[in-house]
């Protein structure tokens, strides 16, 4: 990426059936999805039928019934891949899972909170909002209004499954100075009446190639650190 | 932009680094040259991770967050296991056309005591080559990581019955 991020972060987001209390580390390690010395780092939050939440080995699980979810920030991306291909190709494979979500976002610095606010005129202009924009657009912060939010989504053709990618960028609350971006990348796809097996063969062959397009992506907004005239 | 309202922005999970640095590398005339992931990355800059000293292991924090960026990534296949060290044949992921044409030799010691049952003779790992970035300070890593891949399902082999019968089929005989 153009711009070294602060925080980044790459995840897993499935919905579908899922069964939050067998989600655990030792069962990570038992069938060697983790290696035992990797599970004995290991931060667990509740482990329950409804509702699970664990840190181990530098990855975070996050598991209702309806949804599965697993993130990390410091690892090589190749071994979220392998995380969830193991336990959903091998491990359970009969799972219900009907739409999977590839999901890479950061926190990055453009420097000034003078060109963040000009990068934020750039992605929504306020002119448009007339009158309203008037009264508030030369207030200093804390006070100055703006943009607070922006999603733009690409509808990909071809499929099955039908896929669309959605870019957020947001002011970023991790950055000091009020000179941070949050850009967070949503590569979706509608599995239905999909499996764990199918994920996992979805996962093998997309996983990679969706973090590099959502990096080129956040590029994009990264490039108007350098072009806005601040 | 305006302030940032904290029911829209996600700042993320906090990061908790604990996998230990390698503490040797391959030789620096093992690194496979000339094929990048991105052009800005220098053959010198590459020297410089491959050569670097250990840097101390990263302690845990829970408000620490940290980044892995990656430089450069290669995919290897075990060829022999030796006393101290392991040869493979390496694919750089920047340029996969190539495919398997490089050879490195590992040390042991840059085998993850997890990864051991891992290590045989056609294992297939990842090397990945970068910084890990934490609360903004710049840690040189090297990680060498043996894929954790799912085992055939009875799926698999059916499929791959299917396809050799399809393939068989299509063999004319003279």
């Amino acid at each position: 990426m153009i711009i070294e991020p602060k925080s980044s972060e790459v995840g897993i987001v499935l919905l579908g059936s899922f069964n939050p209390a067998i989600i655990e580390p030792d069962w990570l390690v038992v069938n060697e999805v983790i290696g035992k010395e990797a599970a004995s780092s290991r931060d667990i939050n509740i482990i329950s039928p409804q509702l699970t939440q664990f840190r181990v080995s530098n990855f975070n699980f996050n598991v209702i019934p309806e949804r599965f979810q697993i993130t990390s920030g410091s690892l090589p991306p190749i071994e979220m891949q392998d995380t969830a291909c193991k336990i959903f190709g091998e491990l359970l494979p009969h799972t219900p899972v009907n739409q999977v979500g590839i999901n890479l976002s950061v926190h990055f610095s453009v420097g000034s909170e003078e060109k963040r606010n000009a990068i934020g005129r750039v992605l929504t202009p306020i002119d448009p909002w007339g009158a309203w924009a008037a009264e508030w657009k030369d207030r200093q912060p804390p006070d100055r209004g703006g943009m607070s939010s922006v999603s733009v989504v690409e509808y990909v053709p071809g499929g099955p499954p039908k896929r669309r990618i959605t870019a957020t960028v947001q002011p970023s609350v991790l950055i000091e100075g009020n000179a941070g971006v949050f850009v967070a990348v949503n590569d979706h796809r509608e599995v239905s009446k999909g499996t764990g097996a199918d994920v996992a063969a979805l996962m093998a062959e997309t996983f990679e190639p969706s973090v590099r397009r959502s990096e080129w992506i956040i590029d994009q907004v990264m490039k108007l650190r350098d072009s806005v005239n601040v | 932009m305006s302030e940032p309202a904290t029911a829209f922005s996600q700042p993320g999970a906090a990061f908790n680094p604990t996998f230990p640095l390698s503490n040797t590398l391959p030789k620096a005339q093992d690194i496979p040259r000339g094929s990048l992931r991105r052009p800005r990355v220098s053959d010198s800059e590459l020297d410089a991770v491959n050569n670097f000293m250990p840097t101390a292991i990263l302690s845990r924090s829970e408000n620490s967050r940290s980044v892995f960026l990656p430089l450069q990534e290669w995919e290897g296949v075990v060829t022999r296991i030796l006393d101290d060290s392991f040869t493979a044949l390496m694919a750089d992921l920047s340029d996969r056309e190539r495919g398997l044409q490089d050879e490195a030799e590992f040390p042991l010691s840059d085998v993850e005591s997890d990864a051991n049952p891992l290590l045989k003779v056609g294992s297939i790992f990842r090397w990945s080559v970068g910084y890990v970035v934490v609360d903004g300070t710049r840690h040189r890593s090297s990680r060498v990581v043996f894929r954790r891949l799912p085992g055939w399902t009875k799926r698999d082999i059916e499929a791959g019955k299917t396809y050799a019968r399809e393939l068989g089929k299509a063999i004319t005989w003279d």
